[in-house]
């Protein structure tokens, strides 16, 4: 037989959580006042100047950070670059450019590493050694604020 | 005595896998590259009745924890084995459980532009539902506890992975990805979850599987939907008397997910239509074969929001509901509303705690609540996780 409580002892029971309910409320509504977006300057999209393609639309470059699409489209094979989850400019990216919070992204190359259907993108530690790595690997993409001369990357522009 | 297979023979039959591969190619890519994360959550629970998952019945608990080392390797350019080191504490009555959570081969025999068809091999994660894929890490996961109308706690290593042979396949559409999977494996056998069982098994053991799958859509922007169907069936013996000596016992689930995502908040509904039969305990034909063999059927499903306020807080509300058809006794359902709130100060700290508000007893572990349990009961968690 189950024990079933009485209203009153019933009461005494869920009052606890009740204000434990009502303090995560309050915390929920002091969180939409913080949750106001903070806007900044938007990463530039680089590509190897292997790379034919002077355009590309969001749901191509979402395709590609989410490493779905693995070819441009004569065939050769796109190598992808990102910063750190915690960098400023990996933020800025997520947010601004392919509208996806950096922890949601994290989750997407987590199911494909270990269910071993996919790899994860290439991690660099700064934007300078970004640029670097695009403007030396054939077919790569990146991301970054502040672009220095180089004749072998280019910025494309996302329609 | 009830053997644990916490260990796959076909991992060493993936490692002669590995050797042929090898053999046949440039192995410049030795030594593989290596890539790892490691995470720890240490959960406190207080639960107004019962024990949920702890001894935490009107007293706070601290004996809830789970750790896990993940890792995945390329072995050559295309063969990658990946694995998981699992430590967990989740039940008053149990010991603590070490064991391998999955280690598998997985090799892709075509890679098109838009199309993948590869194939896995060893212990591996059941691809059930949205989520078991990713519900290891608190970090990958909504809330502290899974809704338990889909992801059995209680009988979790049952259904989390198998050894086993899976054929997987995707076409991608942009951002959606249609993707197919069918497993055939021998279902993971777990002394502890046994309990969880009326019977008085004794030896249980995994007999074989099949799972297959159908997903399309995208896990950040628009729908999701997916179907999953999983049967595990599994033989013991059992302690004479009116009983036979041995018997079966299969599960039979049927997942329908529906999930949609916008850049701050989702919404989840997972539908599950389960039905449990025993097979072969008592005589055919008797007059108890009727009570001990007659399936069980159980209609469950969930209703979640998560809302993103920035890159530190969330907040999740839960509707979890499940019940056993036609049986309004509240030891066969569990009706749960939870409200939870998350922060992540950093990359690798995780911060979370949620609220229960719980009718019905069928969530609970067998192990830890004998009858009488409580009815009406209510909980509150709070979680400290890290990662590496």
């Amino acid at each position: 037989m189950l024990n079933t409580p009485t209203s009153n002892n019933f009461s005494l029971l869920i009052a606890p959580c009740q204000r434990a309910l009502v303090g995560m409320l309050s915390v929920v509504l002091f969180l939409c006042v913080l949750s106001f977006p903070a806007f900044s300057a938007q990463p530039n999209v680089i590509v190897n100047d292997s790379v034919s393609v002077d355009h590309i639309s969001l749901k191509e470059l979402r395709s590609i950070f989410t490493m779905k699409k693995r070819f441009w489209s004569e065939g050769e094979p796109i190598s992808v670059f990102v910063l750190s989850d915690e960098h400023p400019v990996h933020k800025n990216f997520c947010k601004q450019r392919l509208s996806i919070f950096p922890r949601q992204l994290e989750t997407v190359w987590y199911r494909l590493v270990y269910t071993g259907t996919g790899k994860a993108p290439i991690q660099v530690k700064s934007e300078a050694e970004m640029q670097s790595r695009v403007a030396n690997t054939p077919g790569a993409i990146g991301y970054i604020e502040i672009m220095n001369d180089d004749k072998k990357t280019k910025i494309l522009t996302v329609d | 005595m009830i053997k644990k297979q916490k260990y796959s023979p076909l991992i060493s039959l993936g490692f002669l896998l590995l050797a042929a591969t090898c053999s046949a190619q440039e192995n410049d890519l030795w030594p593989p590259h290596f890539e790892w994360e490691a995470f720890f959550s240490q959960n406190v629970i207080y639960s107004s009745d019962n024990a949920f998952m702890a001894d935490s019945d009107d007293a706070l608990s601290f004996d809830n924890w789970e750790a896990g080392l993940l890792f995945t390797s390329n072995l050559t350019d295309r063969l990658t084995f990946s694995g998981q080191l699992l430590g967990r504490k989740v039940s008053e009555s149990s010991d603590e459980d070490f064991r391998v959570g999955y280690g598998f081969f997985s090799l892709p025999l075509y890679q098109g532009g838009r199309d993948t068809l590869g194939v896995r091999l060893g212990r591996i994660r059941s691809s059930y539902g949205l989520y078991n894929e990713t519900r290891d890490m608190p970090h990958t996961r909504v809330g502290i506890i899974m809704p338990q109308s889909v992801y059995f706690d209680k009988t979790r290593n049952s259904f989390h992975s198998a050894d086993g042979v899976e054929l997987f396949a995707f076409h991608d559409f942009d951002d959606n990805r249609l993707s197919y999977q069918i497993f055939l494996s021998r279902p993971v056998a777990d002394e502890d979850e046994a309990r969880e069982t009326m019977l008085p098994v004794t030896d249980l053991k995994g007999k074989h599987s099949i799972l297959a799958k159908i997903s399309y859509g995208s896990e950040y922007d628009g729908p999701r939907i997916a179907f999953t169907y999983y049967r595990p069936q599994y033989e013991f013996d059992i302690d004479p008397g009116l009983l036979q000596s041995s018997g079966e016992f299969y599960s039979e689930s049927m997942v329908t997910s529906f999930e949609y995502n916008q850049y701050d908040w989702t919404f989840t509904a997972e539908y599950l239509r389960l039905k449990n039969k025993t097979i072969g305990v008592v005589p055919t034909g008797t007059f108890i074969s009727a009570f001990f063999e007659r399936p069980s059927y159980y209609e469950t499903y969930y209703a979640q929001f998560v809302y993103r306020f920035n890159e530190q807080w969330d907040t999740y509300v839960r509707y979890d509901h499940a019940e056993e058809r036609r049986i309004k006794d509240p030891h066969f359902y569990s009706y749960d509303s939870t409200l939870g709130v998350t922060y992540r100060p950093d990359n690798h700290w995780l911060i979370r705690a949620e609220g229960h508000y719980v009718e019905g007893t069928s969530s609970l572990m067998v192990r830890d609540n004998a009858p009488p349990a409580t009815a009406y009961w209510n909980a509150l968690l709070m979680q400290v996780a890290y990662k590496w």
